[in-house]
Parts: structure tokens; C-alpha cells; sequence
């Protein structure tokens, strides 16, 4: 099952709720920085990665990943709707 | 006369003014620029009332900026007292509130918990602020005493300096188990008297590229800063941002034609987890080299067959002991997996011991408390002088003011004659090359009002990324608590690599017979359930 597209307000919230329950991490804002605050590290990285595919559909090679593009949930949020909402199956 | 560290950058400046310092992110500052750079910080510093021997604290991200503060504060005969801006302000407010510093330099997003910590009546007034960041914007509400500006308009010439190379040169803060970060006290000489031996140990040259990987509130730093400027090397801060993604990291080696790498062996084993080291990778490497924690033998295998034109060094040693005080070179590949890496020999002007516990050598292979002695030992922890007596004690086979720093480590003495580390004496623990005391935890999750009781263990990590933490609580009857609010609610007490990943609540947790919390029975549960569910039905 894959969820359909979603505005961009909407996929900040999703990725802010994904953040939560997969990570255990509480975002304090849409623009606060993920690394410089330390919230994410390598594995958790990793896992918001994963959890993107699982959760959103959307497939990122870490070869050609731009870290600003991860930098704060509202990033993450552009960077998957530009990228598109997955066909549907 | 006899030098101080910053005299070591001054040099490079007097002889190639023009040649590259340090690099970060396209930011580049040349020996003479930074040389300019730190006159004006010390001139402004003192103008803002510093005298020799006062702390100055600095929130600044890792940046050509920081470098030039740390030096700057030297020249001004003061001892910095580098601070995380990642970390939540109440634990900031600890160190300053011990260290005292006369003046705070800030810059970036170390703004947030400057403001937080400036909340504090008393600190408002007795603490003066330097914003040394380009934008204002978020300084303005700090109320500077001085900004970028007033820095980049003071005298250049290089003021006098009446400091001695047994005056301090920074305080550390480190893991405290009781709850309080300790400040580990280091001098101008404890760290020259290692470049002494490092820089020509290393052969570090003027053409070296040189990584900056540790934070600079990390003792490793010391080296990456003051090693690259005794050589007149490029210093290459690494954006911490980049530790989220191995790849970037190899990508980084690769891009600033890096010819040394040091750092901890966690950022190492997770780029060799995820494969990003080609064979014959980083042409232009010479060394690399890990400290902080044990580099995995299979980890050290991977890098090690891939690199063949790079030597491997392993530093050993505790910030109490300045940098590293044992050193062991590869002369070639292990061909075992199991086969460990010994922590070496001592750098000279240093001594490491396998002692008993009336302090008596034990024999070769008998596993014992791991002391250091020589030029590497700190004062001592600030304003402590119960910690420092503790852990720095009289050596009885020399006499008089000889010291002994019992590091906590376990050891012995191989038949080869070398070190090997055993593990630890405490409930230290290392993640990810961070030194944790579990009992600053622990007595963070005290403070927490939704919590009955709790405590927490060192569980194994996945792969080779050490250990992780796990917490055992107790909620309060009325208050279901789950573990993403206790994390939130921790996170604001302890940075977060200090933060349990794993929880697990209890109704009471297990005792010994003594009464005591029984951590061991707690843990041993927890790793046989994990490997229980792991475990394919």
C-alpha cells in the first residue's frame, strides 16, 4: 500500500509524525536543523531513509543524496514532492 | 624566550604569510590572515577587560572563526573554554557557571543556548558577549559587548604575552558521573611536549593536508589544530554534517586531497560498513590514524587491504593525559580477525602502567588498573581539588610531586612488551567516540518528574558502532510516560549522543541481595530478550 500524493504541508507533518514514531525524535520546528542539533546521527540517518521508502515510497541513493535536501523537516518535505508522489500500483 | 601555542601559527605567518591555514566549506584563512585575525580578537578581548589568566568561553561552530578564537584568547593570556553548541543549555550552564569566564565569543547557532543561558540574572551581569558571526540578526538580542566589527576594526599588531607554558591553555569539559561535567585543566606545555613527539613521529610537512574531523570541544582537536600549525600544514575542517553520510565523508577525503585522517574508529567502521573506501582509495593519504575507542580488527582489515599505500596508527590516551599518551604503527595487515590491536607504547615523556591496587607493577599478562605518568598529565579537574586528588595521585616509586593519572582502564602487559587495553574499572562507557559517564544520566533522569526511578546500561551496538544506551525506568503511577516523551524530555538536559535509543519500563526494577539496583541482571536480561526476538522463529 502506498499512500497518495500529499501537499506540502500535509508531507511536513507526515515526515515530522514518521520522525516520531520510527526515530523517537520530536522535531521542535519544520526548519529546525536535523544535524547541526545533532538529532540525527549516522544510524538514525539510515533509518529515516528506510522509513521514507517504507512509508512515502521514495527511493534515495545515498550516492547522490544532497545533505541540504535532509537538512530540516521542511527540506525533506520539498525534496519529496519534488521528486513526486510514487505511481500507484 | 620559550614558546606558547599560539607562537607556533605566529611562525608560519612571519615566514609564509600567504600559505593556506585552515579551509572549511570554500572559507579559507592564510597564516598571516588568521595571524591578523587573533591579534584583533586579543586586543578586543582585553579592551573588554580580560586579564591574564581569565577563562573566555566560546560557542562557535567548527569554522576558520573558531581557530582564529581559540588563538586569539591565547594571545590575549587567557585559557578558552571551548563549549558544544549542540548541546542543551542547562548542561552549558554547568560549565559556565564553573568556569566563570569574563567573556563569552559567539557565533551562529551557538546564539540559541547563549540566549537561553543569558536568562541566568547573575550570569547577565558578571559575563560580557563577542558576537563574531557576519549576521547580526540574532546577536542583536544578546546585547554584545563587542561584534565582528569592532574585531575587524582593532590594531593588528601582536600584543604582548606575559602567559608561561605552564599557564593554562583550555579547560575540557568531559562526562561527570555525578552528574556535573568535569573540567579537565591543560597547559601550553602538556600539549607541546606531545607535537614533540607527534610532528616528527608523523613527519608532518608544510605540504600536509591535514583532516579536522573532531569537534573542537573534543581533546583530539588539539592535535588536528596545533599539529597542522607546528608544520605550517593545511588544516581541513570537516562540516559535521557529513558524519550523517559515510559516503560524503570518503568524499571529502577524496576532494581535499587529504594526506592524514584522524579521528574515532566509530566514523571509520561506519564508512567501512557502508563500503565507500575503493581499493587504492585517497591517493595522496600517508596516515591515518584513531583514538578514543577500540578500532575493530576487522574493521582495521577492511581499510588496511584497500589502502596499502597509507600507515595505520593506533593513539591511545584520556584527555586527562593530553591527546594520546601510546602509540601503535601497523607494520602490516593483521591476517586474523581476532587478533587486537595493542594501545602500544608510550609517547616519550610518557609512561604507562599496569599497577595493582597498592600500586605495585603486576607481572607481564596479569590484567590490572592501567596508570599514566609524565609531560601529557593534566593539573588537574578546575576548581576540584576532591576529583583531582581521586584520580591524580603521588607516584611511590619516584617520590616528591611525581603523579600517577588512574585512568579507569584495565590493561596488560603483552609478551611482546606492548599495552593492551581490556576494557573499563567504571560504568564509563565510549559510543560513537564519545565519553559517557552512565551516571550523568542517570542523574538527569532523576530530575525528570514522570519517572518512578530509572537507570541506565551499556547494551552491545549493532555492527561495530560500540555501545548503546538503554534505560530502565519506573513511570509514576499517574503519569503514562512513553519513551518519545522521555527522550524529548531528556533532550533537553544532556546533548544528544548522551540520549538512550533503547527503553524499557518496568512495574519495580530487579534488586540484588544487598538491595541495590541490579544493573547486571537488568542488562543480561535485556541482551539474551534481544537475541531471543532476533532469533528466527
Amino acid at each position: 500500500m502506498k499512500s497518495p500524493p500529499l501537499d506540502p504541508p500535509d508531507l511536513e507533518a507526515r515526515v515530522s509524525e514518521l520522525i516520531a514514531d520510527k526515530l523517537h525524535l520530536e522535531v521542535p520546528s519544520p526548519d529546525t536543523d536535523l544535524f547541526e542539533t545533532g538529532l540525527l546521527d549516522s544510524l538514525r540517518f539510515v533509518e529515516l531513509l528506510a522509513s521514507l521508502e517504507e512509508a512515502l515510497g521514495v527511493t534515495v541513493s545515498v550516492e547522490e543524496i544532497e545533505l541540504d535536501d535532509f537538512r530540516t523537516t521542511a527540506r525533506i518535505a520539498g525534496f519529496i514532492a519534488r521528486r513526486g508522489a510514487p505511481p500507484p500500483e | 624566550m620559550t614558546p606558547l601555542l599560539q607562537d607556533l601559527a605566529t611562525r608560519q605567518a612571519e615566514r609564509r604569510p600567504d600559505a593556506t591555514a585552515v579551509v572549511m566549506n570554500g572559507d579559507r584563512l592564510t597564516y598571516g590572515m588568521l595571524e591578523t585575525l587573533s591579534n584583533q580578537v586579543a586586543h578586543v578581548l582585553r579592551a573588554a577587560g580580560c586579564e591574564r589568566g581569565d577563562r573566555v568561553a566560546f560557542l562557535i561552530p567548527k569554522s576558520p572563526t573558531a581557530i582564529a578564537a581559540m588563538l586569539g584568547i591565547l594571545k590575549a593570556d587567557c585559557c578558552y573554554v571551548p563549549l558544544d553548541v549542540a548541546s542543551p543549555a542547562p548542561r552549558l550552564a554547568k560549565m559556565v557557571e564553573s568556569a566563570e569566564p569574563r567573556v563569552i565569543l559567539a557565533a551562529g547557532r551557538g546564539a540559541l543556548p547563549l540566549r537561553t543561558l543569558l536568562q541566568d540574572e547573575r550570569l547577565r551581569r558578571s559575563v560580557r558577549v563577542g558576537w563574531l558571526d557576519p549576521v547580526l540578526s540574532d546577536g542583536d538580542a544578546l546585547r554584545p559587548a563587542f561584534t565582528l566589527e569592532d574585531v575587524l576594526a582593532a590594531r593588528t599588531d601582536r600584543p604582548d604575552c606575559r602567559n608561561s607554558p605552564s599557564d593554562l591553555a583550555h579547560i575540557l569539559f568531559t562526562s561527570g558521573s555525578t552528574g556535573t561535567p568535569k573540567g579537565v585543566m591543560i597547559t601550553h606545555e602538556n600539549v607541546l611536549r606531545f607535537l614533540q613527539w607527534a610532528v616528527p613521529y608523523f613527519r608532518i610537512r608544510a605540504e600536509d593536508r591535514q583532516s579536522g574531523h573532531s569537534p573542537l570541544h573534543f581533546d583530539l582537536s588539539t592535535f588536528d589544530v596545533y599539529g597542522t600549525f607546528a608544520a605550517g600544514a593545511q588544516l581541513h575542517l570537516v562540516p559535521p554534517e557529513l558524519n550523517v553520510l559515510p559516503h560524503k565523508l570518503a568524499e571529502f577525503i577524496r576532494q581535499a586531497e587529504l594526506t592524514q585522517w584522524f579521528s574515532v574508529p566509530s566514523a571509520l567502521s561506519q564508512m567501512a560498513q557502508f563500503d565507500v573506501v575503493r581499493a587504492g582509495d585517497f591517493p595522496h593519504l600517508r596516515r591515518l590514524l584513531w583514538c578514543g575507542e577500540v578500532f575493530p580488527t576487522p574493521v582495521l582489515r577492511y581499510w588496511m587491504a584497500r589502502l596499502p599505500h597509507v600507515t595505520f596508527t593506533n593513539l591511545y590516551g584520556p584527555t586527562e593525559a593530553t591527546i594520546a599518551s601510546s602509540y601503535y604503527t601497523l607494520e602490516r595487515c593483521p591476517d586474523d580477525d581476532r587478533t587486537p590491536i595493542p594501545i602500544g607504547s608510550p609517547c616519550a615523556g610518557e609512561e604507562l602502567l599496569v599497577l595493582d591496587q597498592e600500586l605495585r607493577p603486576v607481572p607481564p599478562g596479569v590484567a590490572a588498573d592501567l596508570y599514566i605518568r609524565g609531560v601529557g598529565l593534566s593539573p588537574g579537574y578546575w576548581r576540584d581539588p576532591e576529583k583531582t586528588a581521586g584520580a591524580f595521585v603521588p607516584n611511590p616509586l619516584a617520590g616528591g610531586s611525581d603523579r600517577l593519572y588512574r585512568t579507569g582502564d584495565l590493561a596488560k602487559v603483552g609478551p611482546d612488551g606492548l599495552v593492551y587495553f581490556l576494557g573499563r574499572a567504571d560504568s564509563q562507557i565510549k559510543s560513537r567516540g564519545y565519553r559517557i559517564e552512565l551516571g550523568e544520566i542517570e542523574a538527569a533522569l532523576q530530575t525528570l518528574k514522570t519517572l518512578e526511578q530509572a537507570v541506565v546500561v551499556a547494551l552491545p551496538g549493532p555492527g561495530f558502532e560500540g555501545a548503546v544506551i538503554g534505560c530502565a525506568y519506573v513511570p509514576r503511577l499517574t503519569s503514562p510516560v512513553t519513551p518519545l516523551e522521555l527522550r524529548r524530555d531528556l533532550g533537553r538536559l544532556l546533548p544528544s549522543y548522551m540520549l538512550p535509543s533503547r527503553w524499557r519500563a518496568y512495574d519495580r526494577l530487579p534488586r540484588n541481595a544487598n538491595g541495590k539496583i541490579d544493573r547486571r541482571r537488568i542488562k543480561e536480561e535485556w541482551i539474551a530478550d534481544e537475541i531471543a526476538a532476533a532469533r528466527p522463529s
